[in-house]
C-alpha cells in the first residue's frame, strides 16, 4: 500500500464538492482510501492516528489536503494527478441528492421528495383542481389552488376540511401570495417585514405589496384567499383563518385587508375579527363606503395606494394620514402639455388592464372623476359592454376576463391581444388616452416594456398620420428586485413618451385629468 | 448585471470599502476586506449571516458562472460594490440590516423548551447521519449508536464532555479541550468548528438574562476565537469570530427562538430541518452542537433521561450560575 499527498494553498470547495470530490477519488481505479479536508493540524492528527499519513505535515488552516491511498505507487500518482484535475473542474453546481433523479408525479411523491414541506400549490384543469387538493390537505399540507372553475361546493368542503385540521387553502383562482418570503404564483419580490396581507383580489396583493416595498417598509406574508372567499357561500373562511393567523404572527404589526365589498355579514365577521385581532388594521374593500368600515383600531382605505401609504404609516408607529391626491408635479405639466395637443373629437380613455382588481379600482376612480365607464366588469349593470371586442366612449376593459384568456395565456403573459387592441383604440378618432397597467414578478412575461413598446409605436405613428396624438398613462406594478428589472422597464417607458404614475390610482387620475383638461366628457 | 440586496447582516460594512475576491462558491462569494476581514455575498436561497448580504436574485444566479476569481479586487461605494472588469453590480440601497437579538427570548429561559421538540430534532439528526456517516454522529449526546471507530467523533465527544461539565458548574474554560476540536474534521468549515458555533447558540440562548453566564459565554467565546484564529481556516473562523458576539445564521438563530419560546414541535423540525440543509455535514454538526449548548444550564433535565444517562453526568443538576 502507498500513501501520496498534496497540499494546494488556498483552494476553496464547498462541504457538498469536497465530498463530491472524495467520493470521485475514491473510485478511481487501485484507490483504496481518500480524504480531501482542511489541512488543520487537529486534521492532520487525526489522518495520522488513522494511519492515513504516514509523517507529521506543517499544518495550514486555509490549504486543502489531499490523501490518497492506494495499492501500489503507480496507481497512487495515477489517482494523485486526477484528483488534481478533478479540483481544477469548475464545481458541479448541482447538489447530489438522492431524489434527483425522481420526478414526482403526486402530491404524495413530492411529500417524499421533500418531506419538510408544508404548502402544496396546485395548478390543474379545474375538475381535477379539488380532489388534488384535498389529496394535499390529508397529506396534511396548506394549499394554495391557482385553478379556477372549482364549484362552490366544493371550495366549501375544502376550506371547512382545511380549518378543521387547521390548515389553510388560499383558493380556488389565487393568483398571488407571499409565504415566508417566497413568491406564489404571479408575486413581486418583496422585503421582509413587518405588514401582512390577505386579499381576495390577486393585483390588489400585488399592488399594495409592491407599493409598500417601494417605500422601503417590507411584508411578513402575504395570503391570498381567492376571488369567491368572501362570498355568502363561503363565508370568507380563509380570509378569516389569514387574520387570525396574521394576528398571532409576531412578525406582523399591521394587517392589510384588501378585496371587493363582501357581502354584509360576511364584511361584519370580518371586520368583527379584524378588531378584535388587537393589531391595527387597514381595510381595502374596493368600492364600500368607509363609514360601513370604520371602527376602532381599523382604517378604511378608499384605493390600494392608499392602503399600503397607510399600512407603511402604521407599521412605522406613526399615526394615519391618508396621502395626498397630487399628481407629482413635473407629470402633471407634461400631462397638461400633452393634452393641449389633443384634438377636439378625442375625448375618451381607454383603459386596457391585465388586473382585474386594477381595473375595478380604475372604474371607481374614473365614475367619480369623469362619469361613467362602460367595462366588461361594470360597476352598474346598464354600463356593461355589448360588445367586449369594441369599446364605446369611456371604457376601461379586465383583459384577464375569461372572455379574453379561454385558450390562451392570461394578458400578463402574453400580451399579443392587449397590443391588438392598443392599436385598435389608436385607429378610434374619439380615443384620447389609453390607460395600462404593467405588472411585474414571478409569473408575468421577462420584458412586459419589450413587448408593449412596438404596439405602442405603432399605434402613435397610426394616430399621427391621422393628424392626431395618442396619450399613454401607465403605471408598473413591481419592486426593484423583481427579475424584470423595474428601473429598465419604467426607462424603456418613460423614452417612449409614456406618462408613467407610481400607482394604478395616481395614473387612473392622471388619465382623468388629461381627458377632463382636453373638454371630455363629463 | 445589477442585483439588489435583500438584507445586511450586522457586520456586513455600512461605510465604503475596498477588498478582493477571498473564494467563490456556487450560492456564496466570499470578499476579504482591507482590513483582513471576510463578508459574505449569498443568493437569495440561502441564510442570512451576520457577514453577509443576500441578494435578491435573479432566480439561478450562480456566482460561479460570473467570472468572479479570487483575487480579483473589490470596491464598495455609495452603497454600490464592483468588481474589477465584471459587469456583476450589488446595490446595498434596498437591503435591511439583519442581526440576532437574543434579549427578546422570554425570561422563562430554557424552562419553556419541549422535550418533544428536542427528541424531534434528535431523531431528525439520526436519519441525517444514517444517510451522509461523514461529520458528527449525533450517538455523541445520546451514547447509542456512536460509531466508536470514529476518531473525529470519539475525540469530538470527549471535548463536548468537557465542555458541558466546565460550563455547568462555572468552572475554568478547557483551553486544551477546545484547541483539540477547533478546526478538526471534513468540510469547508471542520465539523468541530460547526459543533461549537452551536453549542455557542445553546450557550447565547440560556445566557440572555443571567449575566454570570453571559459573562462565562463570553470568555469562552473569546478562547474559541484565539484558538480559531490559529488553528482554522478564514472562512471557518469567520463564523466563530461571530458566534463568539453572540450572531448566527438567521435559520440557526430561529431555531433557538422557536425552542426557548416552546413552539411546537413540527415549527422547531421545520427550523431544525432548515439549519440541517446548510451544507455537506455543517448543519448536522450545527444542530448537535446546538442540542450539547442547551445540556448544562438545564435548571430540570430538559432531555429525556435515557438521553441524559449516556452522557456521563454524574453530579445532580442544578442551577449553579
Amino acid at each position: 500500500m502507498t500513501i501520496v499527498k498534496k497540499t494546494i494553498p488556498n483552494l476553496y470547495r464547498d462541504s457538498v464538492s469536497l465530498m463530491q470530490f472524495t467520493e470521485k477519488v475514491k473510485n478511481l481505479p487501485g484507490v483504496l482510501q481518500a480524504s480531501a479536508v482542511m489541512a488543520t493540524e487537529n486534521n492532520l492528527n487525526l489522518l495520522l492516528e488513522a494511519g492515513l499519513l504516514d509523517e507529521s505535515l506543517p499544518a495550514n488552516p486555509n490549504h486543502l489536503l489531499l490523501v490518497v491511498e492506494s495499492t501500489d505507487e503507480t496507481a497512487a500518482l495515477s489517482a494523485l494527478s486526477q484528483a488534481e484535475k478533478l479540483l481544477q473542474q469548475r464545481p458541479e453546481t448541482k447538489a447530489v441528492s438522492e431524489h434527483d433523479e425522481m420526478t414526482p408525479r403526486s402530491v404524495w411523491m413530492a411529500l417524499e421528495v421533500l418531506p419538510g414541506a408544508n404548502l402544496a400549490l396546485i395548478s390543474t384543469p379545474g375538475e381535477y383542481a379539488a380532489a388534488e387538493a384535498l389529496k394535499a390537505l390529508r397529506l396534511g399540507l396548506n394549499v394554495m389552488l391557482f385553478s379556477d372553475n372549482v364549484s362552490m361546493e366544493d371550495e366549501l368542503t375544502l376550506k371547512q376540511y382545511a380549518r378543521d385540521h387547521d390548515l389553510l387553502v388560499m383558493g380556488p383562482d389565487c393568483g398571488t401570495a407571499v409565504i415566508r418570503g417566497i413568491p406564489l404564483g404571479f408575486a413581486n419580490v418583496l422585503r421582509p417585514g413587518n405588514i401582512g396581507v390577505v386579499a381576495a383580489a390577486g393585483t390588489g396583493l400585488q399592488q399594495v405589496t409592491s407599493l409598500i416595498d417601494r417605500r422601503g417598509m417590507g411584508i411578513s406574508q402575504g395570503i391570498g384567499t381567492g376571488s369567491h372567499d368572501l362570498n355568502r357561500h363561503i363565508g370568507g373562511i380563509t380570509m378569516l383563518q389569514g387574520i387570525a393567523a396574521l394576528a398571532a404572527d409576531p412578525e406582523t404589526r399591521v394587517i392589510v385587508l384588501v378585496s371587493k365589498p363582501p357581502e354584509p355579514e360576511v364584511a361584519q365577521k370580518v371586520l368583527k375579527l379584524a378588531v378584535a385581532s388587537g393589531k391595527e388594521v387597514v381595510v381595502d374593500f374596493i368600492g364600500a363606503d368607509p363609514a360601513t368600515i370604520q371602527r376602532p383600531g381599523l382604517y378604511a382605505a378608499r384605493t390600494l395606494e392608499e392602503a399600503a401609504f397607510v399600512a407603511c404609516q402604521l407599521a412605522e408607529g406613526q399615526p394615519p394620514a391618508p396621502p395626498q391626491d397630487m399628481l407629482p408635479p413635473g407629470l402633471e405639466e407634461q400631462a397638461l402639455r400633452t393634452a393641449s395637443q389633443l384634438a377636439p373629437r378625442q375625448r375618451y380613455i381607454r383603459g386596457l388592464f391585465s388586473g382585474g382588481t386594477l381595473c375595478a379600482e380604475s372604474l371607481l376612480l374614473l365614475q367619480d372623476l369623469i362619469g361613467p365607464v362602460y367595462s366588461n366588469i361594470p360597476l352598474q349593470p346598464q354600463y356593461r359592454l355589448p360588445d367586449v371586442w369594441w369599446s364605446r366612449e369611456h371604457t376601461a376593459i379586465d383583459m384577464g376576463d375569461d372572455l379574453f384568456t379561454r385558450g390562451r395565456p392570461h394578458p400578463m403573459i402574453d400580451f399579443r391581444l392587449r397590443n391588438e387592441r392598443i392599436l385598435q383604440e389608436a385607429a378610434d378618432p374619439e380615443t384620447a388616452v389609453i390607460l395600462l397597467d404593467i405588472v411585474l414578478g414571478y409569473g408575468s412575461h421577462p420584458d412586459p416594456a419589450g413587448e408593449l413598446l412596438p404596439a405602442i409605436h405603432q399605434a402613435g405613428q397610426t394616430a399621427r398620420q391621422a393628424g392626431r396624438e395618442i396619450i399613454f398613462v401607465s403605471s408598473v406594478c413591481g419592486t426593484r428586485g423583481d427579475p424584470q428589472n423595474l428601473e429598465r422597464q419604467e426607462t424603456l417607458l418613460r423614452e417612449s413618451g409614456v406618462l408613467l404614475a407610481e400607482s394604478n390610482a395616481q395614473a387612473t387620475r392622471l388619465a382623468a385629468m388629461i381627458v377632463k383638461h382636453a373638454g371630455g366628457k363629463l | 448585471m445589477l442585483v439588489c440586496a435583500l438584507v445586511l447582516g450586522y457586520a456586513f460594512p455600512s461605510h465604503p470599502f475596498k477588498g478582493w475576491v477571498h473564494s467563490v462558491f456556487h450560492h456564496a462569494i466570499n470578499i476579504r476586506q482591507e482590513d483582513g476581514a471576510l463578508i459574505t455575498l449569498v443568493t437569495a436561497s440561502e441564510d442570512d449571516l451576520p457577514q453577509g448580504a443576500r441578494l435578491n436574485g435573479p432566480p439561478g444566479l450562480n456566482f460561479l458562472e460570473t467570472g468572479a476569481t479570487p483575487g480579483q479586487r473589490v470596491v464598495c461605494w455609495e452603497w454600490q460594490v464592483r468588481w474589477d472588469a465584471l459587469p456583476l453590480q450589488v446595490d446595498l440601497h434596498t437591503a435591511k440590516t439583519w442581526c440576532c437579538n437574543f434579549s427578546y427570548l422570554p425570561d422563562t429561559g430554557e424552562a419553556s423548551i419541549q422535550s418533544e421538540a428536542l427528541k424531534l430534532i434528535l431523531n431528525l439528526l439520526e436519519e441525517h447521519s444514517l444517510r451522509e456517516p461523514a461529520g458528527l454522529h449525533p450517538g455523541m449526546l445520546t451514547g447509542v449508536h456512536l460509531t466508536t471507530e470514529s476518531a473525529l467523533n470519539h475525540r469530538a465527544g470527549e471535548v463536548m464532555h468537557d465542555l458541558i461539565h466546565a460550563t455547568r458548574l462555572g468552572r475554568a474554560i478547557p483551553e486544551k479541550s477546545i484547541q483539540q476540536l477547533v478546526g478538526l474534521g471534513p468540510g469547508l468549515t471542520p465539523s468541530g468548528d460547526d459543533f461549537l458555533v452551536g453549542f455557542l447558540a445553546g450557550l447565547w440562548g440560556n445566557s440572555v438574562h443571567h449575566p454570570h453566564r453571559r459573562d462565562f459565554t463570553l470568555q469562552l467565546g473569546r478562547v474559541i476565537c484565539y484558538t480559531a484564529h490559529e488553528q482554522t481556516g478564514e472562512i471557518s473562523y469567520t463564523y466563530l469570530f461571530h458566534a463568539a458576539r453572540g450572531q448566527f445564521s438567521r435559520r440557526l438563530f430561529e431555531l433557538v427562538r422557536l425552542l426557548f419560546i416552546g413552539a411546537p414541535g413540527e415549527q422547531v423540525l421545520h427550523a431544525a430541518r432548515a439549519v440541517l440543509s446548510g451544507g455537506h455535514t455543517s448543519g448536522r454538526d450545527m444542530l448537535i452542537g446546538l442540542l450539547a449548548g442547551l445540556i448544562p444550564w438545564g435548571q430540570a433535565p430538559i432531555f429525556p433521561p435515557d438521553l441524559l444517562a449516556n452522557l456521563f453526568i454524574k453530579e445532580s443538576f442544578h442551577d449553579d450560575c
